[in-house]
């Protein structure tokens, strides 16, 4: 493994990205700019060389936190923040109902023969729009050294004990929050019941004082957990993968509720003006070696059946990245809600985070 | 009245009217002042609440005209997909409104309404549970409805938390570019919405307090009250009859309005505020009167602070710069009115009136001390000598007896007289006799002080030697506290021994002596006028032992001076009884050896006693004043005698009489003369009058007149003894004198003498170049008659020729016309 450079997302960052995307920023000498709106640390930087070196192009990364911050950059700029970006599946029918997205098929780009197609059939609107990118799950992240007993249950995280009063670290998005709530009081992920609404942001609001943080964490050394200033984060799988390898004593789990499974997406925006070396970056990324190497970066899961196959036994037999069965039969996918269960669940985000 | 009480009576009305018409003017003006003051209270907190008020509204119209026209609200209300809205653009939007209401905390409720009313999107903070999220019917979203374009405010009671908020909304109207054509009329898609707290406003009404009494209410349009003071809160009722009475139809009212509420009168100002809200201050007049009241008393007590303060510093002064100078003046006035006359007071400032009046008075005092001391002196001290006089003496004689007596001493006293001072008198003049009495009453007291006999005239010290002058010649010294007799007799010694020093009168030495009489307390007396009387008999006694001595009293001097009395009580008798006669004495006219005239000389013929010598009556005569009556009829016998023997054939031409200086002095001599001459028929130029020198060197210039009086009576003027005196020949021109009698010292033993008859020779030349006769009196030898005859006298006197002789015998002599010789 090599050094990764940290990317920090932040809502400032963010508008000044918005700003600098609206004029799109092609190179003085002509060398054409591709940007992709990402996450942080969920792109191999040297397979990202490797393309513009092939290309002789520019590649820039915009990071986004949250799937609202993501969300309200792209309103801001109606779509035209980027040339791609990775999007949750939940959200891509509404991307592609606000006609942000170009089409993705095999036509554009080849290498989508390597993709499982289930994961163009798991939500609505993807097939045609998106292309996998990664698949996982969401858990709990805690530091063995630092909770008395290893979560089990959501409620270990929703609950805390006394002890780790100030050290819990959460996501921001709604759907994740308010979803893992819901199902730590046994209910569905996508519940659209006001009443089960109502309980989870109690048990959100019953959990706030314990909360260090609402923010997506970084992945590298400077990382709370890896600092000890977090015993236990709502995290994905594979970036708790990430953060062990600054600190062993991390560990990851499905709790027995089940988390979400989620399947991320690449989408060419309709505004790009590099829809070609969009396709082509995608095409790249989806040659079966690349993206194996890619999936080994960031510890996810690869939809690339190609690269599955030249992925080694033991990354396609860690449960972190791929869990066993039963695991994922709890976990459930995010699925659209009727609009006012939104705006139920919007409501009590907002009351949430105007608690701060 | 006092003084003290009469200049603050008089200052104080004058102070405390002014103070009060002071403080009353200041009391008004004050009142005035806080009254405006208190009004302007009012109407500032009136102005500030209407200020917060369209700052408030003001800031809500601009927030909400901004939040309308972002972006993402526009986009929100452009996106018809409710799922779309919801997933994608509500959630950006909440954070919006949130970053809205951090900046503006009092912006509590964020809303967006669809068309229909439709609350889409509610953002609240605090959390508050939406009652209902359809507000189609509600009246606020009607209002808001009905409204115009621009931002609608309202104040309205929010049903969610019933607080009484602001509301301002606007309506959304927008042209979708993504399906409206361009140029296309904006449409209505939408309200945004936010709710205010008026928390700011409400804690301004709650708290702000104008006085204890007075308090603030906001109420809108209809009376109903939204805000009102915490600790006053005002009531439906009377807020509603407030509003009720004051119409300000959105207009600010000028000057607080007098009404009664609640039976309690009030002053109210009112403002009509942005939102259709009216805000009253409510003061009670009892309060305004309270702060008057307070006023009042402050003022009155400042007042009174001053008049106590300035009545205060009047006494002070008063005190101290009139009341205690002037009694200080009056205590003086009362020390020298009992007699103390060298009081002194303190005094401040002696440039002031009173302090003036204060060193007059005491110079007052200082001339009565002065002239007091003069008084006493004057009544205790004799004038010419300056020593005490009798009284003074007497006084202190008494005193040092009964000291002597009560301690068991003895005293001794000098009675000083000079010898033959009237003599000296006669002949050099009383002025001359005073200064020679001042020159010894100064040498006596020197001497006595240098001795440590020190001159008493302070009768209260105690005793001791003491001079004093009793009259005339006479002093007297006390000598108190002896230890023997004869310390006495050497202070008279010595006493004696400085008076016969020469003195210098006038460039001429006189020479002066004295005899002392001394008695002794308590041998010779036992009051001071018996010691007194005792000393002048002892020096009586001295006098007659040849003068110039001292004699102690003895009983024999006593038994003189009874003697002396005797003496003098017989001369009456013998005056009365005509015991006295004339025995006379011829002078004989030097050439022929006739008898030219008879000198008629005093007999006093005893009928016991037989003849008595005339040295031995006369001085007691003169002493006592007898011998003006005797002198009289002396001259009247002798007229008459002298005109008898005319009348008989007897042929008489010249008939001498002697006429001693106090007849001279004491009575008209010219008139008794006259008389004598009238009554005896006998010519004036038969009768001569003899008169002694001193008895006209006394007062030469009256003396003059009298013997021109008497010479122009026609009686001749003869001058006796001549050559003992001043025998100047200077003042025989001025006298109107016809004969020189040379006494007869000088014919004693002119034939022994050679001197004495060459004075006798001189004499006689100088006086025949005057004119003047020249009697020789006292030849009782051949040898003296003829040196008188070579010495060209030109009369002759003595028993060398006839013996003074009775009238009888003197008759028979002159019948006979022969004299023994002739």
């Amino acid at each position: 493994m090599f050094a990764k450079t940290a990317g920090k997302a932040t809502l400032g960052l963010a508008l000044l990205l918005l700003i600098v995307t609206e004029k799109p920023a092609y190179g003085t000498s002509q060398q054409r700019e591709l940007v992709l709106l990402n996450w942080s640390e969920y792109m191999d930087p040297e397979l990202i060389t490797a393309f513009e070196q092939r290309h002789n192009i520019k590649f820039r990364e915009t990071f986004y936190e949250s799937d609202d911050l993501r969300d309200e950059m792209l309103i801001a700029t109606e779509g035209t923040a980027a040339d791609l970006v990775i999007v949750n599946g939940a959200m891509v029918d509404t991307y592609r109902k606000r006609a942000w997205l170009a089409d993705a098929t095999v036509e554009q780009i080849p290498n989508l023969e390597h993709i499982d197609s289930k994961w163009l059939q798991a939500f609505d609107g993807v097939e045609g729009y998106a292309v996998p990118y990664f698949w996982g799950t969401l858990g709990i992240a805690y530091r063995s050294d630092l909770v008395t007993t290893p979560p089990q249950s959501w409620l270990d995280l929703f609950r805390p004990a006394e002890e780790l009063r100030g050290q819990i670290a959460m996501l921001s998005s709604q759907r994740d929050i308010l979803g893992m709530a819901l199902k730590a009081l046994g209910h569905s992920a996508n519940s659209a019941d006001n009443q089960q609404i109502k309980e989870a942001t109690e048990v959100l609001l019953a959990q706030r004082p314990y909360v260090k943080s609402y923010t997506y964490m970084v992945l590298d050394e400077n990382s709370s957990i890896v600092t000890g200033d977090v015993a236990m984060a709502m995290m994905f799988s594979g970036d708790a993968l990430m953060l062990q390898e600054y600190n062993e004593d991390i560990h990851y789990v499905v709790p027995s509720e089940g988390g979400n499974l989620w399947v991320d997406y690449l989408v060419v925006m309709k505004s790009s003006n590099n829809k070609d070396l969009a396709y082509a970056f995608i095409d790249f990324l989806n040659q079966p070696e690349n993206a194996a190497r890619l999936a080994e970066y960031v510890y996810y899961a690869t939809p690339n059946l190609a690269a599955e196959k030249l992925l080694s036994s033991e990354f396609l037999e860690d449960p972190v990245i791929y869990p066993d069965k039963q695991t994922l039969s709890r976990c459930e996918a995010y699925k659209p809600l009727v609009p006012r269960a939104v705006k139920t669940r919007n409501t009590s985000m907002a009351r949430l985070k105007n608690l701060h | 009245m006092k003084l003290r009480t009469k200049i603050p009576l008089m200052l104080v009305p004058l102070i405390v009217l002014s103070l009060l018409g002071l403080g009353w003017f200041a009391y008004v003006q004050l009142r005035e002042s806080s009254e405006q003051r208190m009004f302007g209270e009012m109407q500032l907190l009136l102005d500030h609440l209407r200020e917060h008020m369209e700052t408030h509204i003001d800031t809500a119209r601009g927030n909400v005209e901004l939040l309308s026209k972002q972006t993402l609200v526009k986009k929100y209300i452009l996106t018809k997909d409710e799922g779309e809205r919801y997933t994608l653009l509500q959630a950006p939007l909440l954070r919006l409104f949130s970053a809205y209401q951090e900046a503006f905390p009092e912006y509590y409720e964020f809303r967006i309404f669809l068309p229909d009313g439709y609350e889409d999107v509610r953002l609240t903070r605090p959390f508050i549970e939406n009652v209902n999220d359809e507000e189609g019917g509600s009246e606020l979203f009607g209002a808001l409805q009905s409204a115009g374009d621009g931002v609608y405010t309202s104040i309205f009671r929010n049903p969610d938390n019933q607080k009484i908020s602001l509301f301002a909304g606007k309506k959304l109207k927008l042209v979708d570019p993504s399906v409206d054509p361009v140029g296309a009329a904006p449409r209505l898609r939408g309200y945004v919405g936010v709710t205010i707290d008026m928390n700011e406003l409400e804690s301004l009404v709650n708290h702000h307090v104008i006085t204890d009494g007075g308090y603030l209410f906001v109420t809108d349009l209809e009376g109903n009250v939204y805000f009102q003071s915490a600790t006053r809160p005002v009531g439906d009722t009377i807020a509603d009859s407030i509003a009720r009475a004051v119409r300000l139809d959105g207009e600010s009212q000028a000057q607080p309005l007098l009404m009664t509420v609640n039976g309690e009168p009030v002053f109210i100002a009112a403002s009509a505020l942005l939102g259709d809200l009216n805000a009253y201050a409510v003061l009670p007049e009892k309060e305004l009167r309270e702060i008057s009241d307070q006023l009042a008393i402050a003022v009155a007590a400042i007042t009174l602070f001053t008049i106590l303060a300035t009545m205060f510093s009047i006494m002070i002064v008063i005190e101290h710069q009139v009341i205690r100078p002037i009694n200080r003046v009056r205590i003086l006035a009362r020390e020298i009115g009992s007699g103390n006359l060298s009081v002194r007071v303190n005094r401040s400032n002696a440039s002031e009136e009173i302090g003036e009046l204060t060193t007059a008075f005491e110079d007052m005092a200082g001339s009565l001390q002065r002239s007091n001391q003069q008084i006493h002196f004057l009544a205790y001290h004799d004038a010419l000598t300056g020593l005490p006089n009798r009284t003074m003496f007497k006084d202190f004689l008494d005193r040092s007896i009964e000291d002597a007596s009560r301690h068991d001493q003895m005293l001794a006293m000098l009675f000083l007289d000079l010898d033959d001072f009237k003599q000296i008198n006669d002949t050099m003049g009383h002025q001359v006799g005073d200064v020679l009495l001042q020159k010894i009453a100064e040498r006596l007291s020197r001497v006595l002080r240098k001795n440590d006999f020190i001159v008493q005239d302070q009768v209260s010290s105690e005793p001791n030697q003491t001079l004093a002058r009793l009259g005339g010649d006479e002093f007297i010294v006390l000598l108190p506290d002896i230890q023997d007799k004869f310390a006495p007799g050497i202070v008279a010694e010595r006493l004696i021994d400085l008076v016969t020093k020469p003195i210098a009168i006038d460039e001429h030495d006189c020479n002066v002596s004295a005899s002392i009489g001394i008695t002794i307390y308590p041998t010779d007396g036992s009051t001071a006028d018996e010691l007194i009387k005792h000393a002048d008999i002892a020096m009586y006694h001295a006098k007659d032992k040849g003068k110039n001595a001292y004699e102690y009293f003895e009983g024999s001097m006593n038994i003189a001076a009874q003697e002396r009395a005797k003496l003098e009580k017989r001369l009456r008798i013998a005056l009365e009884q005509d015991q006295f006669e004339l025995h006379y004495q011829p002078q004989v006219r030097g050439t022929t050896q006739e008898i030219a005239g008879l000198e008629a000389l005093l007999r006093w013929r005893h009928p016991e006693d037989g003849l008595i010598p005339p040295n031995e009556f006369i001085p007691l005569a003169e002493k006592s004043g007898l011998i003006l009556p005797i002198g009289e009829w002396v001259i009247h016998e002798a007229c008459r005698q002298a005109r008898t023997w005319q009348k008989t054939g007897l042929l008489i031409d010249l008939i001498s009489v002697n006429v001693s200086s106090i007849q001279l002095a004491r009575q008209d001599v010219a008139t008794i003369l006259r008389e004598a001459l009238a009554e005896s028929q006998l010519p004036p130029e038969c009768l001569e009058i003899e008169i002694t020198e001193s008895a006209i060197m006394s007062d030469p210039d009256s003396a003059v007149s009298l013997l021109d009086e008497i010479k122009s009576i026609g009686v001749t003027i003869a001058l006796d003894d001549f050559g003992t005196g001043y025998s100047s020949l200077s003042y025989l021109r001025r006298f109107p004198i016809d004969t020189l009698k040379i006494d007869r010292d000088f014919v004693r033993e002119i034939d022994e003498k050679t001197a004495d008859a060459e004075i006798v020779g001189a004499i006689t030349a100088m006086a025949h170049t005057l004119e003047l006769r020249v009697v020789v009196e006292g030849i009782e030898r051949e040898t003296q008659l003829q040196i008188a005859l070579d010495r060209k006298c030109d009369f002759v006197q003595g028993f060398l020729f006839c013996a003074p002789l009775p009238a009888s015998e003197m008759t028979a002599l002159l019948a006979d016309r022969r004299l023994r010789f002739a």
